[in-house]
C-alpha cells in the first residue's frame, strides 16, 4: 500500500455527525474556571502539613532572576536593581524599570534539568503543581509559588508577564520534598498560588498560565519559570 | 455577553465539531466514544485556555487533548483487559450504516493496530503531520515515531495481502492455493 493509498483510504472513511453539546461544554470549563474556596481551605491545611523545615522569609534577600544563579542568605550575588526599588501604582502596575527583573527569569528545566508545570487552572490561588525529573537523591524545597504568563507558542521560554521577583518573598511555602519523598515526578496536590500583579513584559502572543517557583535547590535559591499549562 | 474564549469556544464546536469527532473516531473507532472524548477535550481545553487563543489554535489544543486521551484510555484499558479476560468485545465502529466497503475495512484495520501505531498512522496520513509534530503531540521521540509508523504500515499491508489471499481462494473456489504473488496454483 502506497502512501498516497493509505492517504485516500483513510480520508475515505466518513464521520459521524459531531452530536457535541456546547453548552456542556462551557459549563465545565466554567466550573474549572471558578475559584476552588474549599481546595484553598485544604491548601492552607496542607502547607502546614508538608513545611517540615520552613525557611525564615525576613533573612530572605531579594531574588535575582537573571541566569537563576544562587542568592544566599545573606544577599543577591547578581547585580540588578533591588526589588524594593521597583514599586507600584495605585492600580497594581509596576513601574517601568521592573521589567529587566521580571521578564528574566530563567527556565527551571534549563537550570536543573526538572521541568515543573501545573495541573490545573492556577487562577483562583490554589493548584497542583507536578514536578518531573527530579533525580533520586535531590534535596529540593518550593518555597513559593506564583504565576508566570509565557507564550504558549513557542519553544523556548518567552515571558509575556510575570510578577516582580520582590513579589515572591510573600509567596507563602507550598511543600517540600527531599531525597527520602522524590524520585521522578513528585505532585504538590492543592498548593498555595501568590496572586501578585504581573508586570507586561511587551510580548505579543497567546499566553498560558506557568509556574513561577522560589525554591531551594542543593543548598540553592533561584527563582524559575516551569512549562505552560499542557493541555492534557 | 459572553466571554470571548466562550465564543471561541462555539465557533470550534460549530465550524469544527464534525472534524474534531472525526477525528477522535478515527482513532476509538467507536462514535460515542469519540463524542465523549471530544466533549471531554474541548471542556479540559477551555477550563484552562487563558488569553488571546483563536479558533485555529484552540483547535490544535484540542486536538492533542484528544490525542491524550485516546492513548490514556488505552492504557487504562490494557489494564483491564488483563484482570478480566473475559471481557466482550464491543461492537466497533457504527452500526455499518454509515460506513460500508472498503471504507469500512479499513477503519476496520485501524482498530487492529495497537493504539499508538493507530496515533501515529491518522496523525501522519490522515492529519498530515511530520514526524516531529507527531512526537511533540504524542510525548514520544521522533525514532518511536517512525517505529510505529513503519510497525503499522507492515501490518496493513500484511492485513491486505491476506484479505486478498482469502478473497482470491473465495473467488477461485477449487483453484487451489494462492501464491504470496497473489496468483493461484492448482493442487498437486
Amino acid at each position: 500500500m502506497s502512501d498516497d493509498e493509505l492517504r485516500r483510504r483513510l480520508r475515505d472513511v466518513p464521520g459521524p455527525r459531531a452530536g457535541l453539546d456546547v453548552q456542556a461544554v462551557l459549563a465545565g470549563a466554567r466550573r474549572t474556571r471558578r475559584p476552588k474556596v474549599a481546595a484553598m481551605t485544604a491548601a492552607t491545611t496542607g502547607a502546614a502539613v508538608l513545611i517540615v523545615a520552613p525557611f525564615v522569609v525576613p533573612a530572605l534577600s531579594p531574588i535575582a532572576p537573571t541566569g537563576g544563579a544562587a542568592v544566599s542568605d545573606q544577599g543577591a550575588e547578581h547585580a540588578g536593581a533591588p526589588a524594593q526599588e521597583s514599586g507600584e501604582d495605585a492600580a497594581g502596575v509596576s513601574e517601568p524599570d521592573s521589567p529587566a527583573l521580571a521578564c528574566g527569569y530563567p527556565a527551571i528545566v534549563d537550570e536543573t534539568g526538572i521541568r515543573a508545570s501545573f495541573l490545573d487552572d492556577p487562577a483562583d490561588g490554589v493548584a497542583d503543581l507536578e514536578l518531573s525529573g527530579v533525580g533520586a537523591g535531590t534535596a529540593l524545597q518550593i518555597l513559593g509559588v506564583a504565576v508566570a504568563q509565557v507564550a504558549a507558542d513557542r519553544d523556548v521560554l518567552a515571558i509575556v508577564a510575570a510578577p516582580d521577583p520582590a513579589a515572591l518573598e510573600g509567596a507563602p511555602p507550598v511543600g517540600r520534598s527531599d531525597e527520602d519523598a522524590v524520585v521522578g515526578t513528585r505532585v504538590l496536590r492543592d498548593g498555595a498560588v501568590l496572586d501578585a500583579p504581573a508586570i507586561d513584559c511587551g510580548i505579543d502572543a497567546p499566553s498560558a498560565p506557568a509556574p513561577l517557583l522560589l525554591v531551594e535547590l542543593e543548598g540553592r535559591r533561584i527563582a524559575v519559570v516551569g512549562d505552560p499549562w499542557a493541555v492534557r | 455577553m459572553a466571554a470571548r474564549w466562550e465564543q471561541v469556544c462555539a465557533e470550534l464546536v460549530a465550524h469544527r465539531g464534525d472534524a474534531l469527532v472525526r477525528y477522535a473516531m478515527l482513532l476509538s473507532g467507536d462514535e460515542e466514544e469519540a463524542r465523549d472524548m471530544v466533549q471531554d477535550a474541548l471542556t479540559a481545553t477551555f477550563g484552562r485556555l487563558r488569553n488571546g487563543f483563536e479558533v485555529e489554535q484552540a483547535e490544535a489544543y484540542v486536538r492533542r487533548a484528544i490525542a491524550n486521551r485516546f492513548l490514556d484510555r488505552a492504557r487504562r484499558g490494557q489494564r483491564w483487559r488483563r484482570i478480566v479476560p473475559l471481557v466482550v468485545e464491543r461492537e466497533r465502529v457504527d452500526s455499518g450504516a454509515t460506513l460500508t466497503g472498503e471504507r469500512l475495512d479499513m477503519a476496520h484495520r485501524l482498530q487492529r493496530l495497537s493504539p499508538r501505531e493507530r496515533a501515529c498512522i491518522v496523525l501522519r496520513y490522515d492529519e498530515d503531520r511530520t514526524v516531529e509534530q507527531i512526537a511533540s503531540e504524542l510525548g514520544i521521540s521522533a525514532g518511536a515515531v517512525k517505529r510505529y509508523v513503519s510497525d503499522a504500515l507492515g501490518k496493513l499491508r500484511g492485513m491486505l495481502e491476506r484479505e486478498q489471499e482469502r478473497a482470491a481462494r473465495e473467488a477461485g473456489g477449487a483453484a487451489g492455493p494462492v501464491r504470496r504473488d497473489g496468483t493461484t496454483g492448482g493442487r498437486q
